[in-house]
């Protein structure tokens, strides 16, 4: 395998992870928009743990998973149980205020970030994508991911069920974040600078990008988003000064023919309230 | 020096109150946010600009070109991501304005350029000096057109058949439409309106800060959305206040701590305001917020 | 049971796919043609997309000069040119891009320090040469040698004995910093200020900071202006300078402004921004768009006839000046064109490049120290709406 079917195998596969990752958060109804801090802290974790450390790799990636998840946790535990609005600016403070720490702290290089990591490789990263996909299939066919379904759908109908609504968004919460930290360690090892530019706004929204191009409904959706999404400027690189042009109109384009990405059902496979949709209302009376 | 930082700080409040407003007319509407609001802002700063180095016209003019300007973009954001996309998903409206905002960018940078355009002064040779702050002809004009056009917008919806019907397609579309109002009408409008107080708000944060930048308008809307959502959403009151405080904050911070705190003082502020306050410092209920 | 097992598909489907995708690539590489190719990383999205652009003409306008006097030895250089969109994940793919599907011997860009130390990094683990025209970041290229390089020379140790004269011969003695904190290339140009006042004795009485890109500086410069010190120094980006520039004006001030390198080497963009009020600016400079050296006066004055500039911004003559040095380093070593040498020609390119010596471009005089060219240190004032390089100062 050459150098550059690695470089975009290792690629795809870092954004199939992230959006993976994202996806188990989204698949309970849950929106962040600070996924960037789960991937900084993973990224950082790791790189000094293998740099100043010595760690091997996949070691480091378990901790930066673990220091994720954490974080995830109690980013949940004090977000969750909001609405979407909230929690999407809760997370995206959250994210701002990792960016800060992590550019004002001199250990890691402050601004600069640290540089020199190594030792990302296609093995490593399809295996981390399979273990998600496995864990997703096995959670898809289970009780919690049954749950998870049941809490994106209604959450009042889920708590009146005799389902723990905080305490299963709280656990998804933190596995999607472990598997953005994981995500981030690998990306910083394939990279192999780091620094807190990296893990701004853009970055988020690209993450959230994968997830709803591709479909929140079913998990494939997100990765087949993550997969288009980071083999377009490649192979569109004939696009050049276009290309975010382009780029915008698709997904104004996508949006107005397919509102529920690529993958997933029309209504987004919820189940259809007595509410009549207030668009539809709106455009009768017009 | 602190009179002339508390002015200066009044000053930025007073033009982010303009796009912040324009921001909850959209969320009053439809109860869905317009995130291009920050690059229609910025489009017509730039365009705004242009016109005002390009061409003899005084200043007046091209600020009403700006305005045009804003709410024709304002309009064409509105057809593209709100007009045929689906209410039934919450993000497809959000992601679609968000493309329109991409490609707003892309387009001026591909037009003028990556680097920030000045923007040329107004009145600069007037200087008031009030012993304890002095105050230059651009701030005076800043100061004098964010508040002619908060009141404006204010006697606007309280005062007039058309500022009703927004305020009644806000508190209830359903409702509005059986009682006869022309709900998209209504719902056109004030995106235009929208749009006309973002260009306002581009151009007049141009004169503030002497340039305008092709990547001005994400920073734009991300402060809109802090100010609504701590004004509490479809307020008009709460976001002129919220406006002001954060103007303030953000000045007092640069000036007595730190410039790379200021956005986040902000942003746990308003964290703060939600945990204890959810429908924010002035808002009637929580129920715009769960929509949302 | 059928949709998990539609799941195992589509996924098994997608990873098929990509590696096709990726392998179709590999194939349609580059034929037996006899060229030297040369990549080119741009990016047309993000804050340095002008300079890129410029970046991009000046080498273009460096192949089109080389291929009109018949290329190297007899073959023609071809530019390969790949836009990361400014974004790293695109770079860190479009690098392995070049150097296995394109077998480019060499690379030129990208031209910002982010993108550099992304793209240099990885290039250099393919052990393929590439130059930088802009890069100036402390460390970019610390873990890119030795196949990195950049044209652009810090600020630490380019602007210091520039800065100090100047402070000397100005008598100044009170001095404001004004500087972002967050962003890695202010950072050392406020602490070169701060070393700089040091040394000269001079008091620093107010230390301000913002944020780059998005903020009034009406608050800093207030705060700055109630210190009443003789200079500010700008440790800023040159549209955020200009920009500050405007507000010290317009607040009244007369201090001095001073800038580092960077400045100036912002080409047209501090002036631009800052338009009146930056007229007197005092700053360092690496680079003059007027050299009297007869090799870069002739290149400078052709170059001035070919693109219709008044003057050649820094990116472009940098661009040129590295297109030309890979040039000469693969005449050298005697480089084959031929896609089997490709790997060996890299090497030999990396070494001609480290040892290369005063090489007389179109930027005067450029020398590699540990891949870091050693630039003239010039003084720059803007006078009449552009810098002009003070040459009386020496």
């Amino acid at each position: 395998m050459s150098s550059f079917t690695e470089a975009v195998v290792l690629q795809v596969g870092i954004s199939v992870l992230l959006a993976l990752g994202y996806w188990i958060a989204v698949s309970t109804g849950k929106y962040s928009f600070g996924h960037t801090a789960f991937m900084a802290i993973g990224a950082y974790t790791a790189s000094i743990l293998t740099l100043n450390f010595s760690w091997p790799l996949p070691l480091a990636m378990l901790a930066s998973g673990a220091a994720a998840a954490v974080a995830g946790a109690l980013i949940g535990w004090m977000a969750l149980r909001l609405s979407m609005l909230y929690l999407a600016i809760i997370t995206f403070i959250f994210s701002q205020l990792v960016n800060l720490l992590i550019s004002q702290w001199e250990y890691v290089g402050g601004a600069s970030g640290m540089i020199g990591m190594t030792g990302t490789t296609v093995p490593l990263v399809l295996g981390c994508v399979l273990i998600v996909v496995a864990y997703l299939v096995l959670l898809s066919r289970s009780r919690l991911g049954l749950a998870y379904k049941a809490i994106r759908e209604d959450e009042r109908a889920a708590t009146a069920s005799g389902l723990r609504i905080t305490r299963i968004a709280v656990g998804a919460f933190a596995t999607s974040a472990a598997v953005t930290g994981v995500a981030g360690a690998l990306s910083a090892h394939q990279l192999m600078v780091i620094n807190p530019e990296l893990f701004g706004p853009r970055q988020a929204l690209l993450i959230i990008l994968y997830c709803v191009l591709g479909g929140v409904e079913y998990f494939w959706g997100a990765a087949l988003g993550a997969v288009a999404l980071s083999l377009l400027p490649i192979y569109f690189d004939w696009l050049n000064e276009w290309y975010e042009i382009v780029y915008g109109l698709l997904f104004v384009a996508l949006m107005i023919v397919r509102p529920q990405g690529l993958i997933g059902r029309r209504g987004g496979g919820r189940i259809r309230l007595p509410r009549i949709p207030a668009g539809r209302e709106r455009e009768s009376v017009g | 020096m602190l009179a002339q930082q508390l002015f200066n700080g009044l000053l930025l409040g007073a033009t982010f109150c303009l796009v912040a407003l324009g921001f909850n007319l959209v969320v009053g509407a439809m109860d869905r946010l317009n995130f291009a609001l920050g690059e229609t802002a910025m489009v017509s700063a730039v365009l705004g600009a242009l016109i005002m180095t390009e061409t003899p016209v005084p200043f007046p003019v091209a600020f009403a070109a700006a305005t045009a300007i804003g709410g024709g973009v304002a309009v064409a954001v509105y057809y593209l991501s709100f007009r045929f996309v689906s209410a039934d998903f919450p993000t497809a409206s959000i992601l679609s304005s968000l493309g329109c905002g991409l490609v707003l960018t892309a387009v001026v940078t591909k037009a003028f350029g990556s680097h920030q355009r000045s923007v040329p002064d107004v009145l600069s040779g007037v200087r008031l000096d009030l012993g304890v702050l002095t105050v230059s002809g651009a701030q005076l004009v800043i100061l004098l057109l964010a508040t002619l056009l908060t009141a404006g917008l204010y006697l606007f919806l309280e005062r007039t058949p058309w500022g009703t019907a927004i305020r009644a397609v806000s508190d209830d579309a359903t409702m509005a439409g059986l009682l006869g109002v022309p709900v998209q009408r209504v719902i056109l409008l004030t995106f235009a309106l929208s749009g006309v107080l973002a260009g306002a708000a581009g151009l007049l944060t141009g004169l503030a800060y002497h340039s305008i930048s092709p990547f001005d308008g994400f920073t734009t809307t991300l402060t809109a959305l802090m100010i609504i959502v701590l004004g509490g959403l479809g307020s008009v009151t709460g976001g002129v206040v919220a406006a002001l405080v954060i103007g303030l904050i953000q000045t007092l911070t640069v000036a007595y701590l730190s410039a790379t705190l200021r956005d986040l003082i902000v942003f746990i502020l308003v964290g703060i305001v939600l945990l204890v306050r959810p429908q924010g410092l002035f808002g009637r209920n929580a129920g715009v917020l769960e929509r949302v | 049971m059928i949709r998990a097992g539609t799941a195992g598909r589509v996924t098994a489907g997608l990873t098929a796919a990509t590696l096709v995708l990726a392998a179709c690539g590999e194939g349609s590489g580059s034929g037996g043609a006899a060229v030297y190719r040369i990549g080119l990383v741009t990016s047309s999205a993000g804050p340095f997309a002008s300079n890129a652009k410029t970046m991009e003409a000046g080498a273009a306008y460096a192949v089109k000069l080389l291929n009109e006097a018949g290329g190297i030895g007899g073959t023609e250089v071809e530019l390969v040119k790949v836009d990361s969109q400014n974004n790293p994940a695109t770079t860190a793919t479009l690098i392995p891009q070049l150097a296995t599907k394109q077998k480019v011997l060499a690379i030129v860009g990208p031209v910002d320090s982010a993108g550099c130390e992304v793209a240099c990094t990885a290039a250099n683990k393919l052990k393929v040469p590439i130059v930088s025209p802009g890069a100036a970041r402390p460390g970019v290229l610390e873990n890119a040698r030795p196949y990195g390089f950049t044209i652009a020379q810090p600020d630490a140790d380019n602007s210091t004995p520039v800065l100090t004269k100047i402070v000397q011969e100005k008598g100044l003695k009170r001095a404001a910093i004004i500087g972002d904190e967050a962003n890695a290339t202010t950072k050392a140009q406020a602490d070169l200020f701060r070393s700089v006042f040091g040394s000269t004795g001079v008091q620093v009485v107010k230390t301000a900071t913002f944020k780059s890109g998005d903020s009034s500086f009406a608050s800093q410069v207030t705060s700055v202006a109630s210190a009443k010190p003789d200079v500010l120094a700008l440790a800023a980006g040159p549209d955020d300078a200009g920009r500050i520039a405007r507000e010290v004006r317009s607040q009244g001030q007369t201090f001095t402004l001073l800038g580092t390198g960077s400045l100036q080497s912002g080409g047209a963009a501090y002036v631009a921004a800052g338009g009146k009020a930056t007229e007197g600016t005092l700053a360092a400079a690496q680079y003059d768009p007027h050299s009297a050296a007869p090799a870069a006066k002739a290149l400078l004055d052709k170059a001035q006839a070919a693109s219709g500039q008044a003057e050649i911004p820094l990116n472009f003559a940098y661009a040129f000046d590295a297109v030309h040095m890979i040039a000469k380093a693969i005449e050298e070593k005697g480089v084959k064109s031929d896609s089997d040498g490709v790997v060996k020609g890299r090497v030999a390119v990396q070494e001609a490049l480290n040892g290369m010596r005063n090489h007389q471009g179109m930027a005067d005089a450029t020398t590699f120290k540990d891949g870091i060219a050693q630039r003239p240190q010039l003084r720059a004032v803007v006078q009449n709406g552009k810098f002009v390089i003070d040459k009386s100062a020496g």
